[in-house]
């Protein structure tokens, strides 16, 4: 009751005079206390309401308001051992305590990764660190980019006119637009997977005169960067997507909620929502940027909902869904980047086209993010269905170095060990079947010399970080989980092996989102192929 | 009829119904789920996890563990 009391107060402003963006700029401020203050006042809301959000992100939190840069602790650059020289690089220019983190500002291709000045950075010398950090200058986040079948995602835009013109055929006919995202199959990539046409399709029907169209560009998983190359590389076909889904279902708005460790996709998103108002291509409809603030957990939809509302960002129970009770209270269609970016080739080349493509359950193509240990790391477009092999050999073109495993699809995919990457292909059953995930076909490579050990204890800590602390399980599990791999680490002790997976099954089955429930599917499969390995800090006394 | 069952037993439920409200109902010991952040004067908030029960969709298929608290039948 007292969120939907909270929830109502900040509607009333709703997102021209947003309540998380108004916390998130006075939190910055000099005089932030007092800053915080005034917005309660005029929300009418306890103070008590904005601190809780205010303490709740890593970028606003009051201890964290002198950080000045912030480097990248993501797994790919863990496991690329290069952070402990970047951090004393950059401590001989600010004090440590000036110095803060960022779970992953995508730059895996790279590593020696940083957020300094609203921008982000690879620096592997002191030299660069130095020459960046004096002279603010903006680099270039680059990488590889191909494609291994007719390119969707990765294709050019000619005419940016000529690519809405698509919308203006198609908006007096939303149940065309429907049916042909259900031919093509389109699902979720965000990582669950679930049909996208289904979630316009319960939209449409709901009578509420204002629905909201909502992008989740949170990509909050370790080692994936595909949102931010759509973002920086393809605006318009994220934005043509949000923009058809709300001609389709009746909304006249939509949020693109970004995460703060992307300056530039923020930038460059904003840029392009300019252009389409200057060159007035889009009628009826309007965009908004929301811009996150150092929060794993926003990725999942409802927490995401709840702090663009300035709601703590708890996950809700469902039902309800967002689709009849999702921004404010009101039918909300919401996905990821990737799955918005999709659209506009489904309804200019046909729903059956698309499903031509990959495999019967998994349509379509996905783009794959290769980290630093290929000897070719980027951004590939590979059709579904394509074997993992293959993607390796011809756009990895193999590695740098010893790997032992794979983490595919963000921290809660799973851990995959050499000798299984020939079983599998790139598509949701493949990987589902073998007891992995596709989630957001990001591959972080894990070095044959790095223990695997403290990679778990790694997921484990991260997952503690980033819980919402709604849910007892995700709350207090992972946080046993961190310490038990840590003292197994430090000193002579040993996990019991039976109270370890009481723990996984309670995190498992009992916790109320996929960040407790997803966690304990990476550390299973590392307990069943990395045995040998893991048996010294186990025992089953 | 909407039928669901208790322990292999059917019992018809109300549409709307909370897990935890239908097995209350049916129940003679209101005790059987045991539950700890709910109340029936507050919001089902699902925090504890307490109530969890399995759930089957079929007679004898594979089970999903569910709060019951904010689960309709």
């Amino acid at each position: 009751m007292a969120n939907k009391n909270i929830r109502t107060l900040s509607s009333r402003k709703e997102l021209d005079d947003n309540l998380f963006e108004n916390i998130a700029i006075a939190s910055q401020k000099e005089d932030s206390k007092e800053q915080l203050q005034a917005v309660s006042k005029r929300f009418m809301l306890d103070d008590s309401v904005v601190l809780g959000t205010r303490s709740f992100y890593d970028f606003t939190r009051k201890e964290n308001k002198n950080k000045k840069v912030h480097v990248c602790t993501g797994t790919a650059c863990m496991v690329a051992g290069s952070q402990n020289t970047l951090n004393q690089n950059i401590e001989n220019y600010f004090n440590s305590d000036e110095i803060g983190h960022a779970a992953c500002v995508g730059r895996c291709h790279t590593n020696n990764a940083f957020m300094f000045d609203d921008k982000t950075y690879n620096a592997s010398t002191k030299e660069e660190v130095e020459n960046i950090l004096k002279n603010k200058d903006y680099q270039k986040n680059e990488y590889n980019i191909a494609c291994n079948t007719t390119p969707i995602l990765t294709s050019k835009i000619n005419s940016i006119a000529a690519f809405y013109q698509l919308a203006e055929q198609q908006r007096n006919n939303p149940q065309h637009a429907i049916q042909q995202l259900k031919i093509a199959n389109l699902r979720g990539r965000g990582g669950a997977g679930f049909p996208f046409w289904f979630k316009l399709d319960a939209v449409i029907k709901e009578k509420n005169k204002q629905k909201y169209i909502v992008c989740n560009a949170d990509e909050g998983d370790p080692g994936a960067y595909s949102d931010m190359y759509l973002m920086e590389h393809q605006a318009h076909k994220v934005l043509f997507g949000m923009y058809m889904a709300g001609l389709t279902v009746g909304a006249d708005t939509g949020v693109l909620y970004i995460r703060g460790e992307y300056p530039d996709s923020i930038k460059i998103i904003g840029e392009a929502i300019d252009e389409l108002k200057e060159k007035n291509l889009i009628r009826d409809f309007k965009f908004k940027i929301i811009r996150g603030q150092g929060s794993y957990v926003c990725g999942e939809e409802t927490a995401l909902l709840n702090s663009i509302e300035g709601l703590r960002p708890e996950v809700r129970v469902r039902p309800p869904y967002p689709a009849q009770y999702g921004l404010f209270g009101k039918p909300t269609v919401l996905s990821n980047v990737e799955t918005f970016a999709n659209i506009h080739w489904i309804l200019e080349n046909g729903g059956d086209a698309y499903a031509a493509l990959g495999t019967k359950q998994s349509t379509g193509t996905k783009l794959v993010s290769l980290d630093s240990f290929f000897n070719t790391p980027g951004m590939y477009e590979i059709e579904m269905g394509t074997p993992l092999q293959t993607i390796f050999d011809d756009f990895g073109n193999g590695f740098k170095s010893d790997i032992k495993g794979l983490q595919i699809g963000g921290p809660l995919g799973g851990i995959v060990p050499m000798h299984k990457i020939a079983d599998l292909t790139l598509d949701f059953e493949s990987l589902n079947t073998n007891g992995f995930l596709l989630g957001h076909a990001s591959f972080v490579s894990i070095p044959t010399d790095f223990p695997m050990v403290q990679f778990l204890e790694h997921l484990m800590e991260f997952t503690a970080d980033e819980s919402c602390g709604k849910c007892y399980p995700c709350r207090i599990g992972s946080h046993r989980g961190m310490e038990m791999l840590q003292k197994a680490q430090n000193s002579d002790y040993k996990i019991n092996r039976a109270l370890f997976d009481d723990l996984l099954e309670t995190l498992e089955i009992g916790s109320l989102c996929a960040l407790g429930g997803g966690i304990p599917l990476p550390v299973k499969n590392a307990l069943q192929y990395f045995k040998e390995e893991l048996n010294d800090y186990f025992t089953n006394d | 009829m909407k039928t669901a069952y208790i322990d292999n037993i059917g019992y018809e439920f109300n549409s709307g119904e909370t897990i935890l409200e239908f097995v209350r109902r049916i129940e003679s010991n209101k005790d059987i789920i045991p539950t700890m952040c709910q109340d029936d004067r507050l919001e089902n908030f699902g925090s504890c996890r307490v109530c969890s029960v399995e759930v089957a969709r079929e007679k004898n298929g594979p089970t999903r563990t569910m709060a019951s608290c904010h689960t309709p039948v």
